[in-house]
């Protein structure tokens, strides 16, 4: 599904350096594995050093514990 | 104003103080921890150690009450007001040569008088993580020698007294982790508080005798995709899964399609269908409770419904795109993650 979406946001300006999507890592929210394969995927470290946005409970919650 | 007495402070958070009895919430928030280094940003206060300090009460009868506070020339070269003076550095080479022990115990004469005529005679002052638990007589007698050779004689000893302190080998200890903005404008309406100001701030005045102020960049940031950054209000994947329970003869509510929102979609639908409120309605429409192959038919059905919906549903937040270019401009990188599938 975001293989249809990011194309049009890409066309609306906003293209981020990783986009990772639910199925890539063996759980997603609120476990960390999501945001610590972005993290991989953007090559950055610590993890305290970057910040998660999110709307959502469970995404503040895979911020809070990556 | 409230004093929480007796309660430990766990953790300071950008707008919120953890407390041992719930968190308060705060714009501004000044740490003042004492001796306590170890608790609250103890990265920021590792150039900070432990002193302690002694004191003594004489007793003073017939004692000719000094008319004032009393200092003796120690604490010339102790107190940087004094010490930093161009006078100081000959004092100290003398008093290094005439009164070494004072120096290395941290001794220096400060002599009150009390309200009962006691006089309170410091102190000196012995640095360290961990301060000695047993006070020194030797030292004692050299914070009284020092009293001697002021007043000529010593009245009897009442009391000794034992502290600590926070002690650096800067001379301002105020730093500023959190909130420095607001916390600014609070001090300077309060007065007393007002040598708080911003880091960028004391970072150009940068003189010696202030710590450097720590900070770190921002190395990403990690944006949610439905709700955060595209889709106002979450509507693809909730106007989607409300559609397929629906076509299953389970009307879902907007709340209910919406609690679990942002898990990866099966784990949502299982969730959507353990609400009893769910649960029970199924069980009335099919006759029994909801099986693993009925979250992938309901599964099957939602993908491509949302990818229909989706579509109309993918136009940037306001302000999204420009707030992504902006960190960018700034190094920061971009990434995102999102509990909607790839396909």
């Amino acid at each position: 599904m975001m293989a249809d979406i990011l194309p049009r946001a890409a066309e609306q300006g906003y293209a981020p350096d990783a986009v990772i999507c639910s199925g890539k890592t063996p759980e997603g929210r609120p476990s960390p594995l999501m945001l610590w394969e972005t993290l991989v995927e953007l090559g950055v470290w610590p993890a305290w050093a970057c910040v998660k946005v999110d709307d959502a409970s469970v995404g503040i919650g895979e911020g809070r514990a990556a | 104003m409230t004093f929480l007495r007796g309660v430990a402070v766990h953790a300071v958070e950008t707008g919120c103080l953890a407390t041992a009895s719930g968190d308060v919430p705060a714009k501004a928030i000044v740490v003042c921890p004492g001796d306590d280094l170890a608790t609250l940003f103890p990265d920021a206060l590792e150039d900070v150690t432990r002193s302690m300090l002694r004191m003594l009460r004489l007793a003073a009868p017939g004692f000719p009450p000094p008319a004032t506070t009393i200092m003796s020339g120690l604490g010339l070269t102790r107190y940087r007001g004094y010490a930093t003076l161009p006078e100081a550095p000959a004092l100290q080479a003398r008093l290094m040569t005439e009164q070494p022990a004072q120096l290395a115990n941290g001794v220096h004469l400060i002599v009150a008088q009390g309200t009962d005529g006691a006089l309170i005679v410091g102190d000196s002052h012995h640095d360290g993580k961990t301060p000695d638990p047993f006070s020194s007589e030797a030292v004692d007698q050299l914070i009284l020698d020092e009293f001697r050779a002021v007043f000529g004689a010593v009245p009897p000893v009442l009391e000794r007294w034992t502290g600590t302190d926070a002690s650096a080998a800067t001379y301002s200890l105020v730093t500023t982790p959190v909130a420095a903005g607001p916390a600014r404008r609070r001090h300077q309406r309060h007065g007393g508080l007002d040598q708080l100001r911003p880091c960028r701030r004391r970072d150009r005045r940068s003189s010696q005798s202030e710590r450097p102020c720590r900070s770190f960049a921002v190395e990403a940031v990690v944006f949610d995709w439905a709700g955060t950054m595209i889709d106002h209000g979450c509507r693809a994947p909730v106007v989607a899964l409300r559609r397929v329970f629906a076509d299953a003869g389970v009307v879902v509510s907007e709340a209910e399609a919406r609690a679990d929102m942002g898990r990866a979609k099966r784990d949502h639908i299982r969730a959507i269908l353990a609400v009893p409120r769910v649960a029970a309605a199924w069980a009335a429409t099919t006759g029994g409770a909801a099986s693993e192959e009925d979250v992938t038919r309901l599964h099957d059905a939602v993908e491509p419904l949302m990818r229909s919906v989706a579509r109309d549903c993918a136009e940037l937040i306001p302000g999204a795109a420009s707030l992504a270019a902006t960190l960018q401009a700034h190094g920061v990188r971009i990434g995102s993650c999102t509990g909607t599938p790839g396909r």
